[in-house]
């Protein structure tokens, strides 16, 4: 358990508790629109791509563009926490674990965008088994998997138990 | 090797559209509502075009105005961009040369659909749907197996289809010539709209046998491809004008 002293704890570790009204209420709001994203993918799925108003000459429309703007956040972290890290700057470390955890999801939620995108998002696993290398969308699948894997791999570290000094990565 | 290959002679072109409606009879594509057209969502493997396509520029000043179409299937590229981007080889090249489609392969990332710069590829934004007791009117031909469903079979949502130039058409002229116990004859083939044309401005065959009628009409001075800079190779001629 993390030790904090009393002056800090009505700071930092009641809010943990306690919820203000104006949180419920953003809180609700932000579920609102999470239950409309909900029900217009399902929308989507069953009735097909139509429902997005893509159409010819736009193939493409807003899904590839939230695709390259979460890859971009995510390179975005990937570069903050390194350029904290090298520098060695000692007020980093709150920045540093936010910039990783950011690389991580907006991650997550890019790739989603790709599957959102697609007619047959049930046959995803087609670009696996009959795979051709020549395709983007593979360098995509490769590249993001890898990008993924060492990202994920970064944010575990910071955030675990250190086994020498048995404090958390967190604060050390 | 065969090589197939269609020749469109625009000089003989009536601009009837019989090309398009024989297709649409032929592979089963689906009909759309006139609001679902405005955004581009029309399925049409071979499409006619009036020339130029923007209709506010002006051809000639009366009486002298001259009305151009042209029809435009697949090009059959030799080096097709929409199979190299497929991502899981649902679009693919086979060894005679035509640019074939599996419906049941393809994820619907549209991919193809941006590449080709013709654009023949055509996606299935909504279930493909048809007027009631049109569908006891379907072509029965496709080509089916486990995981495979080609040609004028029935495409679900989610999909993108093609101009395969009637390959079904293809299958059964070579089974019907084995079940005959014959050798099979490049002239016993030709895609429907070859065939319903009404100005014979068609013409189709293997490019590859120099004596055939395409191969013939495509060394010929008014033999010119679409976009032939971009390197895509098309094996559809066109025959120009004058």
């Amino acid at each position: 358990m993390l030790k904090v002293e009393a002056r800090d704890k009505a700071k930092l570790i009641d809010p943990l508790y306690t919820s203000t009204r104006g949180f419920w209420m953003l809180l609700a709001v932000l579920l609102a629109v999470l239950g409309w994203a909900v029900y217009m993918y399902i929308q989507q799925l069953t009735l097909g791509l139509g429902q997005t108003g893509m159409g010819r000459p736009v193939y493409w429309g807003v899904y590839m563009v939230n695709f390259i703007f979460f890859i971009g956040i995510s390179h975005a972290g990937t570069l903050i926490s390194a350029i904290l890290r090298v520098t060695g700057a000692e007020w980093r470390r709150p920045i540093t674990r936010v910039a990783e955890a950011i690389t991580a999801f907006a991650l997550i939620v890019g790739t989603l965008q790709i599957i959102i995108d697609m007619g047959r998002p049930e046959r995803l696993l087609n670009a696996i088994i009959y795979g051709r290398l020549q395709s983007p969308i593979l360098w995509d699948i490769v590249s993001v998997t890898a990008y993924f894997m060492g990202s994920i791999t970064y944010f575990s570290h910071s955030t675990s138990i250190n086994q020498k000094t048995q404090k958390n990565n967190l604060f050390t | 090797m065969t090589r197939w290959s269609m020749v469109i002679d625009l000089e003989k072109c009536v601009a009837c559209q019989g090309c398009s409606v024989a297709c649409r009879m032929e592979n089963n594509t689906p009909v759309i509502e006139p609001e679902q057209a405005e955004l581009g969502r029309s399925i049409r493997w071979n499409d006619v075009f009036p020339m130029p396509v923007n209709p506010t520029e002006e051809t000639g000043e009366y009486p002298t105005v001259r009305t151009e179409y042209m029809t435009r299937p697949c090009m059959h590229c030799e080096n097709p961009p929409c199979v190299k981007v497929c991502p899981v080889q649902a679009t693919f090249k086979d060894e005679e040369g035509l640019v074939r489609q599996n419906y049941d392969r393809c994820i619907g990332c549209r991919f193809c659909t941006v590449a080709c710069p013709y654009g023949v590829r055509y996606f299935n934004w909504y279930k493909p749907e048809w007027e009631e007791g049109m569908e006891q009117y379907h072509n029965p031909d496709k080509i089916e197996s486990g995981g495979v469903s080609e040609g004028p079979a029935v495409r679900p949502k989610g999909v993108v289809e093609k101009c395969t130039y009637c390959v079904h058409r293809l299958h059964k002229a070579r089974a019907r010539a084995e079940a005959e116990e014959r050798d099979f004859r490049a002239d016993e083939y030709v895609p429907a709209c070859v065939q319903t044309c009404t100005g014979k401005a068609r013409f189709f065959g293997d490019l590859d046998d120099p004596e055939s009628t395409v191969s013939t009409l495509s060394t010929s001075s008014r033999a010119f491809h679409l976009l032939e800079d971009v390197g895509t190779h098309p094996k559809t001629t066109y025959l120009g004008e004058g």
